[in-house]
C-alpha cells in the first residue's frame, strides 16, 4: 500500500463525490429519494462497465464533451427550478397548498448527470494515479474510502433535509443546479474561472443574493398577506 | 428500452414547451464564447451575470403571467 497515492485518490475523490452527493440530494429533496437513488445505480453502473471494459483508455476520453453536455442540461433544470421557485418564494401568498410534486423522471435524470460526471472525474484520477505511479491499488483504496465517507454524511443529511419546506428546498437545488451547470459548461467552452472548480461557491452566492433580491421586490410589489405553510414549487 | 424512450420523450417535452430558457441560454452562451478571450479573467463573471439575466427574465414572465 502507498499512503501517499491513497490519500491523493482520497482528497481529490473526495471533492468530486461531494460535489456528486449535492446533485444527489438536490434531486432527491424535490422529486423523492427513490428516482435520485436509481439515477445514482444507473449512473454508477455505466462506470463500472465502462471502467471495466476499456481500462485506462478512458484516460483519452474527452472530458470536457462529457462535462460541457452534462452542464448544459443540469444548467437548464436549475435555471427553470431557480426561477419558478423564486417566484413562488416571492408570490407564495397566492399558493396555499401542494400543488405540483417533482417529477420522479426529471430527479432520475438529474441524479445520473451528476453522478455520472462526477464518477468520471474520479475514475480519471484513480486511473491517472494508478498509471503515473503504478499505485493503482491504493488509488482505488482512497476513493472507496472517500465514497464510504461521502454515503455516510448523506444518510445522516436525510432527516433535517425532510423538515424544510417544499419551496425553500426547491430554491437551493436550483442555485446548486444553476452554480454547477454554469461552472461546467463554462469550463468546457474555455471560461477562465477564478478559483477553479472552487468558483462554484461564488457562483452559488451570487445566485443566492440576485435571487433573494428578486424574491424581496416581488413581496414588495404584493400586496395580499403571506399564507403560512408549505408550498410546493 | 421503453423506459428510455419515455425519459427521452419527456426531456424532450420539458425543454421544448417552454423553450424560452433554453434559447436564452444557448445565445448567452454563444456570446461568453464569442468574448471568452477578448475578455480574458471576466469572462466567468460574464457568464455568471447572463445567467442571472435568464433567471430575471423568466421571474418576469412569471410575475406578468400571474
Amino acid at each position: 500500500m502507498n499512503w501517499g497515492f491513497a490519500a491523493t485518490a482520497f482528497g481529490g475523490s473526495l471533492v468530486e463525490f461531494v460535489e456528486a452527493a449535492i446533485i444527489v440530494v438536490a434531486a432527491a429533496a424535490t422529486a423523492g429519494w427513490a428516482p435520485a437513488l436509481y439515477g445514482t445505480l444507473a449512473a454508477a453502473g455505466i462506470l463500472v462497465v465502462a471502467t471495466g471494459g476499456l481500462g485506462f483508455a478512458l484516460l483519452h476520453l474527452p472530458i470536457a464533451v462529457l462535462r460541457g453536455v452534462i452542464g448544459s442540461l443540469l444548467l437548464l433544470f436549475g435555471v427553470k427550478w431557480l426561477a419558478k421557485a423564486t417566484y413562488r418564494l416571492g408570490t407564495r401568498w397566492r399558493h396555499k397548498s401542494s400543488e405540483e410534486p417533482g417529477d420522479p423522471r426529471l430527479g432520475f435524470a438529474t441524479a445520473f448527470n451528476g453522478v455520472l460526471l462526477e464518477g468520471a472525474e474520479v475514475v480519471f484520477i484513480v486511473l491517472a494515479l494508478g498509471a503515473t505511479g503504478k499505485a493503482l491499488g491504493s488509488a482505488v483504496v482512497g476513493a472507496a474510502a472517500a465514497v464510504v465517507l461521502v454515503i455516510l454524511a448523506t444518510v445522516a443529511a436525510r432527516g433535517p433535509l425532510a423538515k424544510v419546506p417544499d419551496v425553500v428546498l426547491k430554491f437551493v437545488v436550483g442555485i446548486m443546479l444553476t452554480s454547477f451547470g454554469t461552472l461546467w459548461l463554462g469550463e468546457a467552452l474555455g471560461i477562465h474561472w477564478w478559483g477553479s472548480d472552487a468558483s462554484v461557491i461564488w457562483l452559488a452566492l451570487g445566485n443566492l443574493a440576485l435571487s433573494w433580491l428578486a424574491v424581496g421586490l416581488l413581496r414588495r410589489g404584493s400586496s395580499a398577506p403571506a399564507v403560512v405553510g408549505k408550498v410546493s414549487a | 428500452m421503453k423506459a428510455v424512450a419515455d425519459l427521452g420523450m419527456y426531456l424532450w417535452r420539458f425543454f421544448v414547451g417552454d423553450s424560452f430558457q433554453l434559447v436564452a441560454l444557448i445565445v448567452c452562451f454563444a456570446v461568453v464564447a464569442l468574448l471568452a478571450h477578448p475578455l480574458g479573467a471576466k469572462d466567468g463573471v460574464v457568464a455568471f451575470l447572463l445567467v442571472a439575466a435568464v433567471i430575471w427574465i423568466d421571474v418576469w414572465r412569471r410575475a406578468r403571467g400571474a
